[in-house]
């Protein structure tokens, strides 16, 4: 039976008008319109003379001044002399912990939440340099590391800063300290394959139980009840233990939990390859465990030698900070250089760039390095956006500049691949969390202004040898 | 203009509404459909003599003065014809189409293979000392890296290698045979060659001599270890099944009789009841499933061992160490083991004749070191051995397996047959390491790991190598 | 070799012109006969016979034409394989027994090396047993002028010239931190003052009464040595010279010659191809054995390698034998197995540039030294 068309609008609009009413009264100061002379969406062209509204944290409305009616009680940024941009979005970092590795191998059971220092100068920096959603995983010294989180670079506490928690896992191909890339492939193995067996143990002894109670039933002349499965049957693309529906998920050890729900395809997967060896294995090991849909590569810039099975595989990848990629050969003594993204763009593979801890080689550096490299500006800014929110599962939240998404937009002086921008104000979910005007340390560097409460420094003019004291 | 707030709702409505409109629209219209194909009708099969391999693929035709077989098997002016990368021919006149390839030659043998080697895998992979029995060379294997020493083996005329990570470990681990200069999906021919295990070696012959003896008794427990692990295997599928069987009889039992069992515990109920008791069930009893051996990969791979399944090779040096390694191996009858290194062997040729113990070893260079345990070896130690009727195997011992012709020369220096040494780099390893039904000579039905040369196997130098299917001109 | 196999008729009559031949053999005096007797790198005789009397070499030929010349009292050894002349290593600091470096001072030039030689130490056995039979006494690479050299044999300690050469060495480790050179600029300058001042071992060369070698390495070291050369309008053997290959025909319009470090297994491609270049320019060069650590087996063993490359095998037995001793200015005395020369001579089990063959006698002044699995009746 088909509901009348107007009796659905009619409730709709109703149940709309009966919200936004409430909402409107909360949502008063929760306002924000932002002006630039240019805006940057990276979804479609640029917008000349444009005006962003933001609500709530999300964007309203984005468009031409002409086009778009600003809300009276907003507060305004920015002005005709800057751009606005999309919050960068880091893919994949390891900055911003206390301690970016354990030195266990196999650690799926522990949290970086409990390692991400809010006051790490990393976080300021993002603001600084318009990094607004942080992909934190474990470093690469590792065989299985700790579940990762998304932040945005704002908050005193670590549960402030969570744009997701309990997010992603890392697994590194290449050999942690100490191992070979054998004895490597064998820990990992072990790791899985002791899953396994774990498993299948589990089941197998649920079983035997099963069928003893259902024998004892039989003896004592009392009739069975099939009672609910305790647990669940094992899902996923990958190896699978049969019956492990009889076994209550509880029972299951919380140290190897993650690995099974890694296995379901319940969990991203970021795999570490160090060389180009280690793509292929890569590739294969996340096949044989049924985490090929949700895995993304973090290479080194070396593997773009194996760019051909990347391509093959349909996976995506985050980059090396070091985009160029230089070889010298042992017998002819040449020197080759390799523009590593350039590789990656060739063949269609969707790439995001990471930074390195530093300004020179944040990734507003990284995409500019691209463009002169010969990238367009479009395919450096998505690596930076777009396509990194995609490879995070926030591709419909963050990255680019549409309404329905979170207001996350830098104003910047100029173009954001120019070296001469600055980020003035940086804008996450519709709070201003950074003004160039009240950061100290820029204008410590900048202008020269001494931070409030430093002691003044005495200058002596420094005494030069004279031309008398040299003979 | 509508307030502000309204249009806000108007725009969410229109955002949410319009998928609901499309619940009450038409269907989208459906795809075109494409027509299905009519299947052809069935043709009647007919009888054709069974072919080797597929007669689409273009052949190739290896033409030579000499074509060197087997080992002392010589056919002049041979013709070679290969087809979808194996062998399927070879003789004089055999028939060509348009579209083969033909390559003319002086000479044609079977490509040399390394028996001893590490090219193919990192340079830390290979000196790892933290490997086990079932840490595997193929999963490090990789084509990618030391560009040149693979290229050079390929001209040297060295198409395959045993290559082994932990080459200095205890226990190394199970080697594999690769095609190192082979892309990918060429490169690893078997992932379980052999285990590797060192004996008076891993301490860089840092360890006294009872430290080194200890070794052999260590890997002796290890095989009995592999035996028993194999056994407990064996018993519990045993036991397992009659488990099952007994389980099932007695399944059946009870279904049959569980109509009378519900009567009777409802009377007892009935019973407990008017005696005002508490009803107890009846307890039942039954065997327990047998426990599953825990699986363990390393002891897996003993167990193969100690069953003949793989081949142990075992580098040893000094007398000591060789001695209580022939002891301490004495007793499994199936195990077949491949000494390495053997500096101090001479005094043990009869034993290792007599027990076909084949021995693998690295001539050494003018120039090169002998570090350790390898100082005081000869390369007269080639002649000794081969006089007794030991198997003697050369390997390059390191990535540099283009040496290997050259360290075949120095082993003929060392008084090893000439002919002898050809069977060494060919069918002779081949046969070792279980190879040899696929590689080593040129005969029909093998794979054409192949070699055209200019001159004699070891003296010329190859013009083109037929490897990994295909033929490359050098 | 298979440069040129002459045959008996010519190679007799070539041979038997030689004045010792005129002498009459004593009763010490006995015969080798092998398949392959190699007078030098061009020449190869087949079923050769050398006569050798009180230490050197009475007459060489064609067994068939020799043979029966001969008395009857004359003791005749017959060989399978091949017969050639002891190898010469272009530089050796074998018997050195207080080391091959006196590094105090930066010039030591009038040091006579051979007051440091000691004929009896057992490195030399070893290099005997190698079949090197003479070699080039030099000093280390510590000093800029390291001594006066000598030429001395490996067995028995004779000394074929005494003071032979002026060792010099333009390169690190001699430019040490502590003393004065330690720059390239400071040695080139303070070696021309010297030749310019013409005094000691450096005024000896000048006048053409010392022999020069010059140790060197990289390309610019050769190319810095080449030019003070020029300069001082001085000839010299250029030691541990690899990449001479570069500058091949600067190289023989000078009259210099090569005295190279020792090839092996994992010698890098470049390296045949820099001897093809000195090969085809005519320059003369040699192996030495001062810089390596390697034993004496690495001449003959990377020889037989360069051969297998496809160099030219003549020039390559040359470089072993021939060339060096006319590179030390011996060649009156060894390097070719001649009459009037010194019977140090060798016996292989097949052809010596072939790397299946072993040493099977060693001959020096006529007396055997080393016997190993020999035909030696």
């Amino acid at each position: 039976m088909t509901i009348p068309r107007t009796l659905v609008q009619g409730a709709l609009c109703a149940s709309l008008l009966l919200g936004s009413l409430q909402v409107a009264d909360a949502a008063a100061g929760d306002k924000l319109v932002i002006e630039a002379g240019r805006i940057i969406t990276q979804a479609g062209d640029d917008i000349v003379d444009g005006v962003i509204v933001i609500e709530n944290g999300r964007i309203t409305a984005i468009g031409a001044a002409a086009d778009v009616e600003k809300p009276w009680d907003a507060p305004v940024l920015g002005g005709p002399d800057f751009v606005a941009s999309p919050g960068f979005v880091e893919a994949h970092s390891d900055s911003g912990m206390d301690r970016s590795n354990e030195n266990l191998d196999v650690t799926p059971f522990l949290n970086v939440r409990d390692s991400i220092d809010p006051v790490s100068f990393y976080f300021e920096d993002c603001k600084r340099w318009g990094i607004t959603t942080i992909n934190v995983q474990q470093g690469n010294n590792t065989v299985v590391a700790g579940n990762g989180r998304i932040v945005k670079p704002t908050g005193m506490t670590v549960e402030e800063m969570t744009m997701r928690p309990n997010y992603g896992f890392k697994i590194s191909i290449a050999p942690k300290g100490g191992k070979s890339r054998a004895t490597q492939r064998q820990a990992l193995e072990r790791a899985f394959g002791d899953l396994r067996s774990e498993l299948e143990e589990l089941a197998t002894d649920a079983q035997e139980t099963k069928d003893y109670e259902r024998r004892e039933a039989l003896a004592q002349g009392r009739d069975l009840e099939e009672g609910k499965a305790p647990g669940r049957a094992m899902t996923g693309t990958g190896w699978k233990v049969e019956g492990l529906e009889n076994v209550d998920r509880a029972e299951i050890d919380e140290k190897i939990l993650p690995l099974l729900e890694m296995v379901e395809g319940r969990h991203d997967v970021f795999l570490y390859c160090g060389a180009p060896m280690d793509v292929q294995p890569a590739i294969d090991f996340a096949a044989k465990n049924g985490l090929t849909a949700r895995t993304t590569l973090v290479l080194d810039n070396s593997c773009w030698k194996a760019a051909d099975a990347i391509a093959a595989s349909g996976l995506s990848v985050v980059l090396d900070s070091n985009l160029v990629h230089v070889e010298t050969d042992v017998v002819t003594e040449e020197e080759t250089e390799t523009f590593v993204p350039g590789v990656f763009a060739e063949k269609g593979i969707p790439f995001a760039l990471s930074s390195a801890n530093s300004s020179t080689n944040s990734l507003w550096f990284q995409a500019a390095v691209c463009v002169g490299h010969g990238m367009s500006p479009k395919d450096a800014m998505a690596a930076v956006t777009t396509t990194a929110a995609e490879i995070i599962g926030l591709g419909d939240q963050v990255g680019s500049l549409e309404v329905g998404k979170l207001a996350n937009v830098l104003l910047l002086t100029g173009d954001p691949l120019d070296m001469t921008s600055f980020v003035e104000q940086a804008v996450v979910e519709g709070s201003v969390i950074y003004d160039r005007t009240k950061d100290v340390r820029n204008k410590h560097l900048y202008e020269g202004v001494e931070p409030r409460g430093a002691a003044a420094v005495e200058t002596e003019e420094a005494e030069l040898p004279s031309k008398d004291d040299a003979k | 203009m509508l307030p502000t707030s309204l249009t806000r709702s108007l725009t969410l409505l229109l955002a949410v509404g319009a998928p609901l409109w499309a619940l009450t629209d038409d269907p989208a219209p459906a795809p075109v459909e494409t027509p299905e194909e009519t299947p052809a009708p069935e043709e009647p099969v007919e009888e054709e003599p069974v072919e080797v391999v597929a007669p689409a693929e273009p052949a190739t035709l290896l033409r030579a003065e000499r074509v060197h077989v087997r080992p002392g098997e010589v056919l002049e002016n041979a013709e070679v014809l290969i087809r979808g990368g194996f062998i399927v021919a070879v003789g004089q006149g055999l028939e060509v189409d348009e579209d083969t390839i033909i390559v003319e030659g002086k000479e044609v043998c079977a490509g040399f293979i390394d028996p001893w080697s590490t090219l193919g895998i990192d340079s830390a992979s290979a000196s790892d000392l933290g490997t086990e029995a079932s840490t595997a060379t193929a999963k490090a294997a990789s084509p990618f890296g030391e560009k040149y020493a693979r290229q050079w083996a390929r001209e040297a005329g060295v198409l395959m290698t045993r290559t082994q990570v932990g080459q200095n470990a205890f226990v190394g681990g199970l080697g594999a045979i690769l095609r190192p200069s082979a892309s990918a999906e060429h490169l690893v021919v078997l992932d379980d060659a052999n285990l590797n295990v060192t004996c008076g070696v891993s301490r860089g012959g840092r360890g006294d001599v009872f430290d080194r003896v200890m070794e052999a008794d260590r890997i002796g427990s290890m095989i009995s270890g592999g035996l028993s692990y194999r056994e407990a295997q064996v018993e519990y599928a045993y036991e397992l099944k009659e488990w099952e069987a007994a389980i099932a009889e007695k399944e059946a039992e009870l279904e049959k009789d569980f109509k009378k069992a519900k009567k009777d515990r409802e009377k007892e109920i009935e019973k407990a009841e008017e005696k005002d008791k508490e009803f107890k069930e009846e307890r039942y009893k039954e065997d327990k499933r047998p426990r599953t051996p825990r699986y363990d990969a390393d002891s897996e791979v003993f167990a193969r061992v100690a069953h003949g399944e793989l081949p142990l090779v075992v580098e040893a040096h000094g007398a000591a160490e060789l001695r209580a390694l022939l002891a301490a191996t004495e007793g499994f009858g199936r195990l077949r083991l491949v000494i390495s290194g053997a500096t101090g062997a001479a005094p043990f040729a009869k034993q290792l004749a007599e027990r076909d113990i084949a021995v693998l070893l690295q001539p050494l260079a003018p120039g090169a070191r002998a570090n350790g345990e390898r100082s005081g070896f000869d390369n007269s130690l080639f002649g000794t051995l081969a006089e007794a009727g030991v198997e003697v195997l050369i390997g390059t011992g390191g990535d540099r397996a283009a040496d290997l012709p050259i360290l075949a020369h120095l082993a003929i220096a060392g008084g090893l047959e000439r002919e002898a040494a050809f069977e060494a780099l060919t069918l002779g390893a081949a046969r070792t390491f279980d190879l040899a039904d696929r590689f080593g000579s040129v005969e029909v039905g093998k794979v054409a790991e192949l070699l055209v040369l200019d001159g004699a196997p070891l003296q010329g130098r190859p013009t083109h190598v037929f490897t990994a299917g295909e033929v490359v001109e050098l | 070799m298979g440069i040129s196999t002459l045959t008996s008729a010519l190679a007799g009559a070539l041979l038997l012109a030689a004045p010792a031949a005129a002498e009459t053999p004593s009763a010490e005096a006995f015969a080798l006969i092998a398949d392959h007797v190699a007078v030098d790198g061009g020449t190869v005789i087949e079923n050769g016979l050398v006569l050798v009397d009180g230490g050197k070499i009475l007459a060489v030929g064609p067994a068939a034409d020799l043979q029966g010349t001969l008395a009857d009292t004359i003791r005749v050894i017959e060989h399978e394989g091949w017969l050639t002349a002891g190898i010469v290593a272009a530089n050796g600091t074998y018997g050195m027994v207080s080391g091959a470096d006196d590094s105090t001072r930066a010039f030591l030039g009038d040091l006579e090396l051979r007051d440091g030689f000691d004929p009896d130490d057992s490195s030399l056995a070893k290099a005997t047993g190698a079949g090197v039979t003479s070699f080039g006494l030099t000093s280390g690479r510590g000093n800029v002028a390291g001594g006066t050299g000598a030429v001395v044999k490996t067995s028995g300690g004779t000394m074929l010239n005494e003071s032979s050469h002026l060792a010099l060495c333009l390169a690190p480790p001699a430019l040490r931190g502590n003393r004065f050179p330690t720059s390239y600029a400071g040695a080139v300058h303070a070696v021309e003052a010297r030749f310019t001042e013409g005094q000691g071992a450096f005024g000896k060369v000048v006048a053409g009464e010392l022999g020069l070698e010059v140790a060197v390495s990289a390309r610019h070291e050769i190319r810095r040595a080449l030019d003070l050369l020029k300069r001082t309008g001085l000839k010299a053997t250029l030691r541990g010279a690899d990449r001479a290959g570069d500058f091949a025909p600067e190289l023989a319009e000078a009259g210099h010659a090569v005295a190279l470090s020792p090839l092996g297994m994992g010698t890098s491609p470049w390296r045949y191809e820099s001897i093809t270049a000195l090969v085809e320019a005519g320059v003369p060069f040699a192996f030495g054995l001062a810089d390596t650590g390697s034993g004496a087996d690495c001449l003959r063993f990377g020889a037989a390698l360069a051969a297998r490359e496809g160099i030219d095998r003549g020039a390559l037995w040359n470089s072993l034998t021939a060339s060096p001793a006319a590179m030390l200015g011996v060649s009156g005395r060894v390097g070719r197995v001649a009459a009037g020369l010194d019977a140090d001579l060798v016996l292989w089990s097949g052809d010596p540039l072939e790397l299946t063959t072993t040493l099977e006698a060693v001959y020096v002044d006529g007396a055997q030294v080393e016997a190993t699995e020999g035909d030696a009746k």
